[in-house]
């Protein structure tokens, strides 16, 4: 049996020490005027973003110099905020191509900051080699809808440095919910009927078959469902908006839910995207040294959702 | 929770209840962090350790195949593991997996139970012909219809491949022909300024059209070819922000320009007739078959199946089917099949609405 044992500690470790490296770099420059008092660094998912923070307070003294420049790459964001007043002095920071400068003129000796800075990790594969994510694909049985997600961190001890530990933050986990089957199942027969009549009317047809047809429809008209197939359709549509959809699901445990959309695997492609198969459900969750795993249930309240269509055909 | 010499190690596993089979299953175990112990995983043969994380090289053991033995953890208090599994000749079956705890000469055992599914999909029907007739309203009735049921769990995704020596071919009926066909000529067009600027992408963007445009099938080389073009492209989606951005751009505003061909209503009947009982996904439902009076119209076709996990199974034979008319028409695809799911859900079904 081959077992791969702590695959892709290389690369992360690798990562990591980069990562770390400019961390070094910005406490070494923020030292010379500031006595650094704290320090935090979490990576944020899914845009795999290395947040560092740092707590620092001057010296007591006059700043030897106008500004400090920290050239260490290329920032996404930066903010500095003063802990007394809380406040972002903006006017302070000035980000420049390959970095970002703090301008001293706008600090104050003696007072205590936060300086929040953001960098995108460039390895697209950064967040998979350090985390295992994984959602059931599908379920045993339709009336038990339960999926379980569970996110395991890889390689824990990359996550210890000297000023505490990398946090993981809003780590995403996709699960695919099956409708299609809640949809074709509970729709009346005899709006499926009527439906068929007028997609038939629409196309080009003989003038005996359109006599038969309209005459099929006007029958099918006296239905309850009669002249409303479109205000059917578009509360069925309705169904499928994410605010809507929301109500029909339960995250729990080590997950919170994010948002839905509609399935965009191959299978929910074809033929159209408009009528989804599946809706694709993002929960989140954070990862720690002290929390290496979070595991969690996502449940599709199916009954709520049968009801609801149950009430448009009403 | 166990205590052990007066220790409490306060362990927790997680291990799935339940999973498709062929697909990876996760097991994340924590326990105290100050309490060095070891580790037995008794698995079944079937069941393969594929990747084991937080563990120093040294201490993983295996013994006869189906005892994993785990120490000398790289932080202490936490394992991760990914086992293999593979398509059962059963469509349900349950594994236990045993967890051993052990500190000196205590040890504390644990069982847990997987239920690993799969769906099964059934020829039970297959007419040698089948008779089609009209009534006063012209209405079409079959004599016969092929009977196809999931006798599994789980969703099943059919896909009916028509043989070369088939007198029926299946095309797509009026309004979503002409839709795909502009949908994907206009896309095609879209995509050229996009193989121009990504021209590292070019062959992948290509292979994505010629997807759209050719008929699917859950053969081994319709299924490389789906996984590879998804694959590849959900990663470079995930890598390329800006490529994502121009590539969605691109399908949206042709999907936008030419949804106006189909109807509202067309698509959801398309929707409809692609989802059947026993949890059955039928691809191209809606194509027709054109049944001609006095010919042989004999259909020979493989109807390909697949699951959600993209497991590979063989194709059912559907060769060798005539067709007997004496009016001209257009048969949907999905009209010649008949699906059944699990009594007991279906019965389920009725009782909730």
């Amino acid at each position: 049996m081959e077992i791969a044992i702590g695959v892709g500690k290389v690369l992360v470790g690798k990562i990591i020490k980069a990562l770390i490296n400019r961390v070094k770099k910005i406490n070494a420059n923020l030292s010379e005027e500031f006595k650094i008092r704290g320090r935090d660094m979490r990576i944020c998912c899914p845009d795999s973003i290395q947040t560092y923070s740092v707590s620092f307070e001057s010296k007591g003294v006059p700043f030897f110099t106008k500004k400090r420049k920290f050239k260490f790459g290329k920032v996404r964001r930066v903010s500095l905020r003063s802990v007394q007043a809380l406040q972002t002095i903006s006017k302070a920071i000035d980000i420049v191509e390959d970095g970002f400068e703090i301008n001293l003129k706008f600090l104050q000796p003696g007072e205590l900051y936060i300086l929040d800075i953001e960098y995108l990790i460039d390895d697209p594969n950064f967040i998979d080699s350090l985390v295992y994510r994984k959602v059931t694909r599908d379920i045993p049985k339709e009336k038990k809808k339960e999926y379980w997600m569970t996110a395991q961190l890889k390689h824990l001890d990359v996550l210890k440095q000297d000023f505490g530990f990398i946090e993981l933050r809003d780590l995403d986990l996709n699960v695919n919910v099956g409708v299609h089957q809640d949809i074709s199942l509970k729709i009346p027969g005899a709006f499926k009927k009527q439906l068929e009549t007028v997609s038939k009317l629409l196309k080009p047809i003989g003038r005996g078959m359109t006599f038969e047809l309209y005459s099929r429809l006007l029958h099918q008209q006296k239905s309850k469902f009669g002249g409303k197939e479109y205000e059917i359709l578009r509360n069925l549509q309705d169904l499928f908006v994410p605010y809507e959809f929301k109500r029909y699901l339960d995250v729990k445990y080590d997950f919170t839910y994010s948002n839905c959309f509609r399935g965009t695997e191959y299978y929910d492609l074809l033929p159209f995207p408009t009528w989804p198969k599946f809706m694709n459900i993002i929960s989140r969750t954070d990862l720690n040294f002290d929390k290496p795993a979070a595991n969690g249930l996502l449940i599709f309240k199916r009954k709520d959702f049968i009801v609801d269509i149950a009430k448009i055909f009403e | 929770m166990w205590i052990g010499k007066n220790m409490e190690i306060n362990e927790e596993i997680f291990i799935p209840q339940y999973s498709l089979q062929g697909e990876d299953i996760p097991i994340n175990l924590t326990w105290q962090r100050d309490i060095y112990l070891k580790i037995k995983i008794i698995f079944p043969e079937e069941i393969t350790i594929k990747e084991i994380y937080n563990v120093e090289e040294t201490g993983v053991k295996i013994e006869n195949n189906s005892i994993l033995i785990l120490e000398k953890f790289e932080v202490n208090g936490y394992v991760s593991i990914i086992l293999g599994t593979k398509l059962y000749s059963e469509s349900v079956v349950h594994e236990n997996i045993k967890f051993i705890f052990i500190i000196n000469d205590e040890i504390k055992s644990i069982e847990k139970e997987i239920e690993l599914f799969r769906p099964e999909i059934k020829l039970i029907h297959k007419p040698t012909r089948i008779e089609i007739y009209f009534d006063e309203h012209n209405k079409l009735s079959f004599t016969d219809k092929i009977k196809i049921k999931n006798v599994g769990c789980g969703t099943a995704l059919l896909s009916l491949k028509i043989e070369e020596n088939s007198d029926l071919k299946k095309y797509d009926p009026l309004g979503i022909e002409e839709f795909t066909l502009k949908f994907w000529e206009d896309l095609d067009k879209k995509l050229i300024p996009l193989k121009k600027s990504y021209p590292e992408y070019s062959d992948l963007i290509t292979d994505y059209a010629r997807y759209g445009k050719e008929p699917i099938s859950f053969d081994p080389e319709g299924m490389k070819r789906i996984k590879e073009v998804f694959q590849r492209l959900t990663d470079i989606l995930k890598e390329n922000s800006s490529f994502l951005e121009e590539f969605a751009k691109a399908i949206v505003s042709s999907y936008v320009k030419c949804i106006s061909i189909i109807t509202e209503v067309e698509s959801f009947i398309a929707y409809l007739k692609s989802s059947w009982a026993g949890r059955i996904l039928l691809f191209d439902a809606v194509k027709l078959f054109r049944i001609i009076p006095e010919s042989s119209n004999i259909l020979e076709a493989k109807l390909t199946r697949t699951d959600l996990a993209r497991n590979l199974y063989e194709p059912l034979n559907i060769s060798d089917l005539q067709f007997i008319t004496d009016k001209e028409c257009c048969i949907p695809l999905y009209s010649i099949f008949e699906f059944f799911g699990e009594e007991e859900e279906e019965a389920e079904e009725k009782e909730v609405i």
